[in-house]
């Protein structure tokens, strides 16, 4: 009588575990993955963080060295974080709001809508790509297509070099926001989910076109918004092949993002790695990020519209 | 019909029967045999550019015609991308087995303890020195061991576009100093808009140039650099008025230029007319690939050496590049072999054409001309180039301390960015005592 409640219990603990080792079973890869290609790695890059390290001899621990001549005696850290928020805050708004654009004027049905779609999307499956990035630095040479076209239209830009101090960061504004597929597709499903009572209501109220749009679709449209914002964000912040492979920071550092400058550090063209230094540059990335989408959430009560 | 044939056959089979065998005998690898090798995949790394690139893989493709049980891992990149990978390789002890070595860093290569000392080899004569001169042995010395054998000679070589100063009737002469090179620069640039592009990047050459110009054999020294603040004005002072003459061409319009990729140096690759030099700062053995890039403009380049105030102190023979064996090998007798072959074998240097300099080997060199001038024209040129410099040069300065790839990186490629400013926010005396301070803060650190 006493033996059998504990045989019944431990019967239907070997139950239980063998539903949960199948699931611990099935999501094994991504467990591994994520322990070998996340967080170890990001355990270790803090540790690294306080040491000097070359990859080459073991790490010797320093403290906050690295973290005081960041802040203290490092103007190119300030420089690359400068281009790198210029680089967030502007691109990142023309982004979402060039991507919205173009997801109203795909809103209409048509027969080709289809085709649009995917030949509009396909820039940022392809944009984050080696091709697309060789492909813009040859489009925006001097000799390239974008200046073949405007000297048609403007003959005394001629021969404009694009890659000089000042206009090397709006070639890369550019392309991310010609890679606004992404955000396209939500504001697409988005819009398609505005119930079409509130068009009706509205017209009936004498609503014009504008009227409507500012007062139906934005609204309705303010969650999505967001999400797309700090999506975004936190990728332009991230974002490194283009700059790698279309300018490398040139000229001056004036288009230097922090993740280029940081891999810089790691992997130098000549002398040692300073693979700790960059370790703290990645921390201290982290936290930015973190505190821009902290306050990016705490406006949404200020701006974003729930039903 | 068929008895024609059958004779032709018979022909053939008898012809290469009694070619191959004979060359299978000629290469020259030294003591081992690299057949008892087994399968073996032979890594091999060096920087590059198109013509090298072409002749090191048909010099190894060759090496496994004779020994097919060896097969090659061939890794080429531009300058700047080799150190990098290398280096990333290194720390994975993963090395290809032959790595091509710079003179300046050798010393910093074998502290980390990466290249294998190559005395034994020698010793035994797997590896065979004896018909490269001592002087040139040393060069690859570190300490009391060898660890890298010099691939040819050379030195550093302005080479110009001969077409285009002889349509002016400009004479380039030798042992050019700094203010004729300024003169015809002015003249070329005032008649046809094309410049010149002096001190850009992250190289140390030029200002290693210049203070050898001012009587210092060295600019490196363990603390920090040897010239002063003072003495090293004048470097930026050169770039500042160039840019200031419209000659030397200021950093927007380099902007988007590629610099370490040979075959898109505005020499010979006109990416904007903005922006073409009549003059290139480069090595002897490049004008080979040089002038490959140029002929399709129709440029038949000519080579002087390198502006200086006082060229003959300033001007070196330098040991264009080195093979080196890395402790990462598997097979190090193999890796030895291979080396002795590209050393000293006639066979695989006519193949190579000399691209990394004049070989090492003085019978080597002697046999090869021939062949190789037939197939390189530039090579004579470059041959009675080095003869004359090897008369008008002072003895190379040490190979670079191990901060100095810190510094070009942080404070000599941003200096030169700013002095090549069309505004510039820095005088040249502020150029250079910033290079002065921040030099002896990185050695102090290191």
């Amino acid at each position: 009588m006493t033996a059998n409640p504990i045989k019944k219990c431990a019967r239907s603990e070997s139950w239980l575990n063998e539903e949960s080792i199948a699931g611990y079973v099935f999501s094994l890869p991504f467990i591994i993955g994520f322990l070998m290609f996340m967080l170890i790695p990001m355990v270790l890059s803090l540790y690294y963080s306080f040491c000097k390290y070359d990859i080459q001899t073991p790490p010797e621990f320093v403290g906050l060295n690295n973290y005081i001549r960041i802040f203290t005696n490092d103007k190119v850290f300030t420089k690359a974080l400068t281009v790198t928020c210029y680089y967030a805050f502007i691109g990142t708004p023309l982004k979402v709001i060039f991507a919205l654009i173009v997801a109203l004027i795909l809103n209409h049905e048509t027969r080709a809508v289809g085709l649009y779609r995917a030949v509009y999307y396909l820039p940022s499956i392809i944009g984050g790509s080696v091709a697309v990035a060789i492909l813009w630095r040859r489009l925006f040479e001097s000799t390239g297509t974008i200046n073949a076209i405007f000297s048609n239209v403007f003959p005394s830009l001629a021969g404009f070099n694009w890659f000089s101090e000042g206009p090397a960061i709006w070639v890369l504004i550019i392309l991310t926001v010609w890679q606004f597929g992404s955000s396209m597709l939500i504001f697409l499903s988005a819009l398609k989910q505005i119930p079409r009572e509130l068009y009706e209501a509205s017209w009936v109220d004498g609503a014009n076109g504008i009227q409507q749009f500012t007062n139906v679709t934005l609204p309705m449209l303010t969650p999505t918004i967001f999400f797309n914002l700090v999506q975004q964000t936190i990728n332009s912040f991230l974002a490194f092949t283009q700059c790698k492979l279309i300018t490398n920071g040139q000229p001056r550092n004036s288009t230097l993002f922090y993740t280029v400058y940081q891999y810089n550090k790691a992997f130098p063209a000549q002398g040692k790695s300073q693979m700790g230094y960059a370790s703290a540059l990645a921390w201290i990335m982290l936290i930015i990020v973190s505190v821009v989408t902290m306050l990016l959430f705490k406006s949404r009560s200020k701006w974003v519209f729930d039903a | 019909m068929k008895k024609l044939f059958a004779l032709a056959i018979a022909l053939i089979v008898v012809l290469s029967l009694s070619v191959l065998p004979a060359m299978a005998d000629g290469l020259v690898v030294g003591t081992y045999d690299p057949a008892s090798a087994g399968e073996y995949e032979l890594g091999f790394g060096w920087w590059g550019n198109q013509v090298r690139d072409e002749v090191t893989k048909a010099a190894a493709d060759f090496f496994t015609e004779n020994y097919p049980n060896v097969k090659f891992n061939l890794n080429t990149q531009v300058w700047n991308n080799y150190w990098s990978l290398m280096s990333t390789y290194a720390a994975n002890n993963d090395l290809p087995d032959i790595m091509q070595q710079d003179y300046a860093f050798i010393e910093q290569w074998v502290a980390a303890g990466d290249l294998l000392d190559l005395t034994p080899y020698i010793e035994s004569g797997a590896l065979d020195l004896s018909k490269v001169p001592q002087n040139i042995i040393d060069t690859g010395k570190v300490g009391e061991g060898i660890y890298a054998v010099c691939a040819g000679v050379n030195a550093p070589a302005l080479l110009y576009n001969k077409t285009l100063t002889d349509e002016l009737g400009i004479e380039v002469p030798q042992n050019i100093t700094w203010d004729q090179f300024a003169e015809i620069s002015r003249k070329i640039f005032a008649e046809k808009g094309i410049g010149a592009v002096y001190g850009e990047g992250n190289s140390e050459n030029q200002p290693t140039y210049y203070a050898r110009g001012l009587g210092y054999q060295a600019m490196w020294g363990d603390e920090g650099l040897n010239p002063t603040a003072e003495e090293m004005t004048g470097y930026y002072q050169r770039i500042m008025d160039g840019v200031a003459e419209g000659w030397m061409f200021d950093t927007d319009k380099m902007a988007g230029v590629n610099l370490t990729d040979l075959a898109q140096n505005p020499l010979v690759y006109g990416t904007s007319s903005d922006v073409r030099s009549w003059a290139a700062f480069a090595f002897s053995n490049q004008i080979a690939a040089y002038q490959k890039a140029a002929t399709a403009d129709g440029i038949e380049l000519g080579i002087t050496n390198w502006a200086s105030d006082d060229p003959v102190k300033s001007n070196y023979m330098k040991p264009s590049q080195f093979f080196s064996i890395t402790t990462d090998t598997k097979n190090p007798d193999l890796a030895v072999a291979f080396l002795n072959y590209l050393i000293n074998d006639p066979q695989a240097n006519t193949i190579l054409r000399a691209e990394r300099g004049v070989p090492a080997n003085s019978e080597v060199a002697a046999a090869i001309a021939e062949e190789v001038t037939k197939v390189d024209p530039t090579y004579g040129l470059v041959v009675d180039y080095l003869a004359f410099v090897e008369k008008n040069s002072s003895p190379i300065f040490p190979p670079l301390p191990g901060y100095s790839g810190t510094v070009n990186q942080d404070v000599l490629l941003p200096l030169t960015e700013e002095a090549h400013l069309a505004k510039p926010t820095m005088t040249a005396e502020q150029c250079a005592k910033q290079l002065i301070e921040d030099t002896a803060n990185i050695a102090a650190d290191y």
